[in-house]
């Protein structure tokens, strides 16, 4: 090889970054907005993990109504039972039903009266579950009538009351986890902002230089934007993976223990630990929406240093 | 090309450091500012490179009032001028090279563009086995090779230049005192600060503007 051809050997994009990447304080800062978008992650995707779940008790919720049948002095509670069931199922409304046994009853208080019980003895009501086939509020009416008419003890409950107790429950929690995406979103803006404040004061000397050798400020803000794009780029993608790698945790965990009564209880209280696509989808969004909020902080906060400076 | 009128500098409430410096720097000359030391070269130097504002008095560079420059036409004033500092101002994290073409990479141009005009000046100014180097590993005389190039590589029309040889052996100075030369007869107005009575004797007859005290004095042996 000639000594020319050598020296063309000298890097095609010779510009290495002008900012100098491997600093204590951009390792830190990493370090900080890795740690904070995990945080943000985590309420994203705890939201939709939270929407989800609100969203499935409300569907089950929803698809029932239940009535039950209360033992009175001289009431035949069977027959009663029987005749809920008989007006029920012949509704327009009813897909199925199903009238809750004593000894389905008895089970379902084991867990607060203990087993073995003879509850014969208290006055226990009996309830019949039926499952919806559309909440058309008209047929519903009619059924709530005719109940009344052929059980006037039987305490008919659509669920209405509580669905709107758990639509409000999901959308504070939904809020919530919102609130606290954007708190988190703020503290990494701030964040970033002091971070370029810095970075800037640090590389007074080559932000001079590069002013006398004709640099516009214009250059010189795209250039710390490069830097704080890729610094963020580097933390939240560690943090944004350390969320994902988590919730898949979460999952197996949840996949693994949900056999056990500690997990069928889990599920029964809040539901599956499964993360939709939408909720990593959502995760992604916040890694991508966080790296472009830490890029133009950086530029905003470099332009305005590089205004004042002059 | 490059005016002072009346023009004076002091810091805070102190006396001032430049007094009434009246001269002017024309298209395709050639000058030593001169004095002793701390008479105030580096910071006339400043003064004309604009990075110090005069307390009084008016500047006049490129047939622009300095005073009225905004950043974008003071950034492409700054494009024409080179200026070689005193204490190189290289930047430590780049290579020998991307020090070098850094004027270039700021006005935009490609890479591949000026790579080959790059390594030619460097091998030129002999750090052609230099160029990977990053300057903490650089020798004096290197570094300020290194920052002779960087100034010229964007051919400016007005090269200020602040003890440009006072790091390197007599040999290397005369040799970029010729490359100084050679870029005036390009075109090229040329203010070299030195104390360095040598340098300026060894070419003959020429402009010096002396300062001391404040004052700043204009000797044009070739009028004499």
């Amino acid at each position: 090889m000639s000594e020319d051809e050598e020296d063309l050997s000298v890097p095609n994009t010779p510009v290495a970054a002008l900012i100098p990447h491997d600093t204590v304080s951009g390792r830190a800062l990493m370090a900080v907005i890795a740690i904070l978008t995990f945080l943000a992650c985590l309420c994203a995707g705890g939201g939709v993990l939270l929407a989800a779940s609100s969203s499935a008790w409300r569907s089950e919720v929803s698809r029932e109504i239940t009535i039950q049948v209360r033992p009175h002095a001289g009431a035949d509670v069977d027959a009663e039972v029987k005749r809920v069931v008989m007006i029920a199922s012949t509704s327009p409304a009813i897909v199925s039903v199903n009238a809750m046994t004593l000894a389905d009853t008895e089970k379902s208080l084991a867990p607060w009266l203990g087993s073995g019980l003879d509850l014969s003895q208290l006055p226990i009501p009996r309830l019949v579950v039926a499952r919806l086939a559309n909440r058309d509020p008209a047929l519903l009416a009619t059924l709530r009538a005719d109940i009344a008419k052929a059980a006037p003890d039987a305490v008919f409950d659509d669920h209405m009351e509580w669905l709107s107790h758990l639509t409000a429950v999901g959308r504070y929690m939904t809020l919530f986890a919102a609130l606290l995406f954007l708190l988190v979103a703020a503290a990494i803006a701030i964040a970033i902002g002091f971070a370029t404040r810095g970075a800037m004061a640090g590389a007074r000397e080559i932000v001079e230089v590069l002013h006398f050798v004709g640099a516009s400020d214009r250059f010189i803000t795209r250039h710390f934007q490069r830097y704080f794009f890729r610094l963020s780029a580097e933390g939240t993608g560690v943090g944004g993976a350390a969320a994902i790698l988590l919730f898949l945790i979460g999952e197996l965990a949840a996949a693994h223990g949900a056999q056990g009564p500690e997990g069928v209880a889990m599920t029964v209280l809040v539901g599956s630990f499964r993360l939709p696509l939408i909720g990593y989808g959502a995760i992604l969004a916040v890694c991508v929406l966080l790296v472009a909020m830490a890029g133009l902080f950086a530029r905003i906060v470099a332009a305005a240093h590089l205004r004042a400076l002059s | 090309m490059l005016r002072f009128e009346n023009v004076g500098l002091r810091y805070g409430l102190g006396s001032e450091i430049i007094r009434d410096a009246s001269f002017n720097i024309a298209p395709q000359s050639f000058q030593f500012l001169t004095g002793p030391s701390g008479a105030g070269k580096t910071t006339l130097l400043r003064l004309m490179l604009l990075s110090l504002k005069p307390t009084r008095g008016r500047i006049t560079i490129f047939d622009k009032d300095a005073a009225t420059l905004d950043a974008e036409k003071l950034t492409g004033v700054r494009r024409r001028i080179g200026v070689v500092f005193q204490d190189f101002r290289l930047l430590d994290h780049l290579s020998t090279y991307d020090n070098v073409a850094l004027p270039l990479l700021v006005q935009g141009r490609a890479p591949s563009a000026y790579r080959a005009e790059v390594v030619e000046l460097l091998k030129w100014v002999g750090l052609g086995d230099r160029i990977h180097a990053l300057p903490a590993v650089l020798s004096g005389g290197e570094k300020q090779r290194a920052a002779i190039a960087r100034a010229l590589i964007a051919r400016p029309e007005l090269l200020l230049a602040d003890e440009p040889t006072g790091n390197v052996d007599p040999e290397m100075a005369w040799r970029l005192l010729r490359l100084f030369v050679e870029l005036h007869k390009s075109g090229t107005s040329v203010v070299i600060a030195t104390h360095d009575l040598g340098l300026m004797e060894a070419l003959g007859p020429v402009r010096k503007l002396v300062i001391a005290d404040g004052n700043v004095q204009v000797i044009d042996e070739n009028e004499t």
